[in-house]
């Protein structure tokens, strides 16, 4: 939310933190200005707990593109 | 300085909900404002949705055999009175919408389209969700609906008992602002935590946290924790539905593990599935798979979901010929999560005045235990918000124009303290702390009583270092640190309330109860009593029809 806010010129990315790399603001844009990363955007933690205390569940896999 | 605006019906977020019960409210001829922190219509969950909205449909389905279903599924803690009247409302509301235009999907004879679901008994009509609500925010602004977007609600403003409004601040421009009405729809969405997935973060429980402080009762809270399945690389979130249609999910030695467990039906829901997901982990047989080879309907989901084609477009990735890595999504009280604020028939809350709808009103009435029905979601959030601008509105003109009292004193300043403050950690990073904590699946899927106490107390540790420490460095900061704030309300009553259930029903699975215990066949509420969160029955909701209780 609010990643994007009206600048002087055109849209500023704000709050970059905030993307969830759903794609709708890449939809939407008229003339086709905005470029998206795809993957995940933060890493989910200890998602199965001491359940997966090797993490071969996968929950803290971290895409390469931006870790 | 605060601004005041006087309405009739003050209507808090713009999801599915808040604009349906925005559009129905000024329909009855009310003066209505529409409040959202991001923007009306859009922002929330609502319009990333999969579109797929359940609805039995009369002439098709029969409604004895729908009420039946769902009251097995329900476990004891949902009620038929609810049950006939949401399947038969819903339906009402859809032919409706449909005739003036909304874009629900046909079928070659001209009926709707519909798809099945995970659940017991799961037929969805389709709609785009971004192109419907664009229309429905519009249809709003045709009825003369005030729409304040970028605006953040943070409290309900009460006099005597009674509610005087709301009051927030304008996230872009941090004017402070009271929208007096004697009638607030409560219609923020559930609580993710503001969840790592698509539109989840523009949900933190504030509603609900909202409701609490001003005497609201919650109920069903053991059951905030929904799981559905995510893409282990991306933001998606909601592949639980895929498999609906020959998808198929795989454990690392490449076994169908639900067919293995005998689950092939549709009928199991999205929390089963990620609980057979858990148990294969944790014998040693991870990853998880989602395998789409066989996947019959991919027209269909780059129609309803374009922006999960974009994504998966762009990283290169074909679904439907690659296996792809899964993982359980928690969604927490949101989406098909039956947690919320407890409502009665007219979607009235506990306090009179104050209405609620949506995924932050509490679904269980029509779920019951089962966490993770396809299509319930956008079906109650539809449903339950005409039901709350139809009665927010009767309640205005009751009121009859008188205006309740408010007094603006030292509201600004209120509401605006922790701006500037830089003594802590930023409220953001608290959040993540706290969603990690409540998406980890062994304090929220597969539970015991020692570790719900020992997250119960890092949530204290969390709420002192927000409340005493944490500083907002801007006002999106600040809307930030609401959201925490309200996050954490929605944890503790979720937690108390899973500490309170010893038995294990439905969503809600203890490793210390793991069998269904007949004495607790009772819907729980929490409620704030003296500043301290009680937990305590509700009633039986098959005896008491559900909505009453004790209103
Ligand atoms: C990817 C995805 C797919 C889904 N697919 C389906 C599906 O196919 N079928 C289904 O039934 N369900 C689905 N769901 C769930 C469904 O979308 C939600 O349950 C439903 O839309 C909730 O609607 P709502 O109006 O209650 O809340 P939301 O749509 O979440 O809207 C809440 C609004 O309140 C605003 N708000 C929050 N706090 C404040 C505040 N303090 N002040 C002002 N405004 C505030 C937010 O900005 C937001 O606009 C899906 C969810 C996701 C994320
Ligand atoms: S990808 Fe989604 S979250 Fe990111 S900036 Fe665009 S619309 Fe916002």
């Amino acid at each position: 939310m609010d990643v994007l806010r009206p600048g002087g010129t055109g849209p500023v990315i704000s709050y970059r933190e905030d993307c969830q790399s759903c794609f709708l603001c890449f939809l939407e844009c008229p003339t086709g200005a905005i470029r998206v990363t795809p993957w995940r955007s933060f890493p989910l933690g200890k998602l199965y707990g001491r359940f997966d205390p090797e993490g071969k569940g996968g929950a803290d896999l971290r895409p390469a593109e931006i870790f | 300085m605060v601004t005041v605006i006087e309405t009739d019906v003050v209507v808090v977020g713009g999801g599915l909900a808040g604009v349906s019960a925005a559009r129905q409210a000024a329909e009855s001829g009310v003066r209505v404002v529409l409040l959202d922190k991001a923007r009306a219509g859009t922002s929330g969950t609502a319009a990333f949705s999969a579109g797929e909205m359940l609805c039995w449909i009369p002439g098709r389905d029969s409604l004895e055999d729908w009420v039946q279903a769902y009251l097995e599924a329900g476990e004891g803690l949902n009620s038929r009175a609810w049950l006939t009247m949401f399947f038969e409302g819903q339906y009402r509301i859809v032919e409706r919408l449909a005739s003036q235009g909304f874009p629900f999907l046909t079928d070659a004879s001209g009926n709707f389209a519909r798809r099945s679901g995970r659940g017991p008994l799961v037929r969805c009509v389709l709609a785009p969700m971004m192109t419907f609500q664009e229309k429905n925010r519009q249809a709003c602004a045709s009825l003369g609906v005030k729409i304040l977007d970028r605006f953040c609600a943070v409290e309900v403003l009460m006099h005597r008992g009674e509610p005087a409004g709301v009051a927030g601040f304008g996230v872009r421009d941090g004017e402070v602002a009271a929208v007096l009405a004697p009638s607030v729809i409560i219609s923020t969405g559930g609580c993710s935590y503001r969840g790592p997935f698509f539109g989840q973060d523009a949900v933190a429980g504030e509603g609900m946290a909202m409701a609490l402080g001003a005497g609201a009762r919650l109920a069903y809270m053991e059951y905030g924790n929904n799981y559905d399945v995510s893409l282990a690389r991306f933001d998606t979130c909601g592949e639980s539905r895929l498999t609906i249609h020959g998808g198929r999910y795989l454990n690392g030695l490449g076994q169908a593990f639900l067919e293995k467990e005998g689950f092939q039906d549709h009928r199991v829901s999205g929390n089963e599935l990620a609980r057979a997901m858990v148990e294969e982990v944790r014998a040693g047989r991870g990853c998880i798979y989602i395998d789409l080879s066989g996947f019959k309907e991919r027209r269909l989901a780059d129609e309803l979901t374009p922006n999960l084609k974009m994504a998966l477009d762009r990283g290169g990735v074909n679904l439907f010929a690659d296996r792809q890595e899964v993982i359980p999504a928690f969604t927490g009280a949101s989406n098909a999560s039956p947690a919320g604020i407890w409502i009665d028939r007219k979607a009235r809350t506990s306090v009179a005045g104050i209405f609620a709808a949506g995924d932050c009103a509490c679904k269980g009435l029509v779920t019951g235990a089962c966490v993770g029905i396809t299509g319930v979601s956008l079906a109650w959030a539809n449903y339950t918000g005409h039901l709350a601008g139809k009665s927010a509105a009767a309640y205005a003109a009751e009121a009859g124009g008188q205006q309740a009292r408010f007094e603006a004193e030292d509201l600004a300043g209120r509401l605006v303290y922790p701006l500037g403050r830089n003594l802590g950690r930023r409220p953001g990073e608290i959040l993540r702390d706290l969603g990690e904590e409540m998406a980890r699946v062994d304090v929220s899927l597969i539970r015991s009583g020692a570790r719900l106490v020992d997250t119960l107390g890092r949530v204290s540790t969390w709420r002192w270092e927000l409340e005493n420490l944490s500083g907002a460095k801007d006002l999106h900061d600040l809307m930030i640190w609401y959201e925490a704030r309200s996050a954490l309300t929605v944890a503790e009553a979720t937690l108390l309330a899973a500490v309170e259930r010893r038995e294990s029903r439905g969503g809600h699975y203890r490793e210390d109860y793991p069998s269904m215990n007949p004495e607790f066949q009772y819907v729980l509420g929490v409620e704030e009593i003296n500043g301290v969160k009680c937990v305590r029955p509700v009633g039986e909701v098959g005896v008491t029809g559900g909505g009453g209780g004790r209103n």
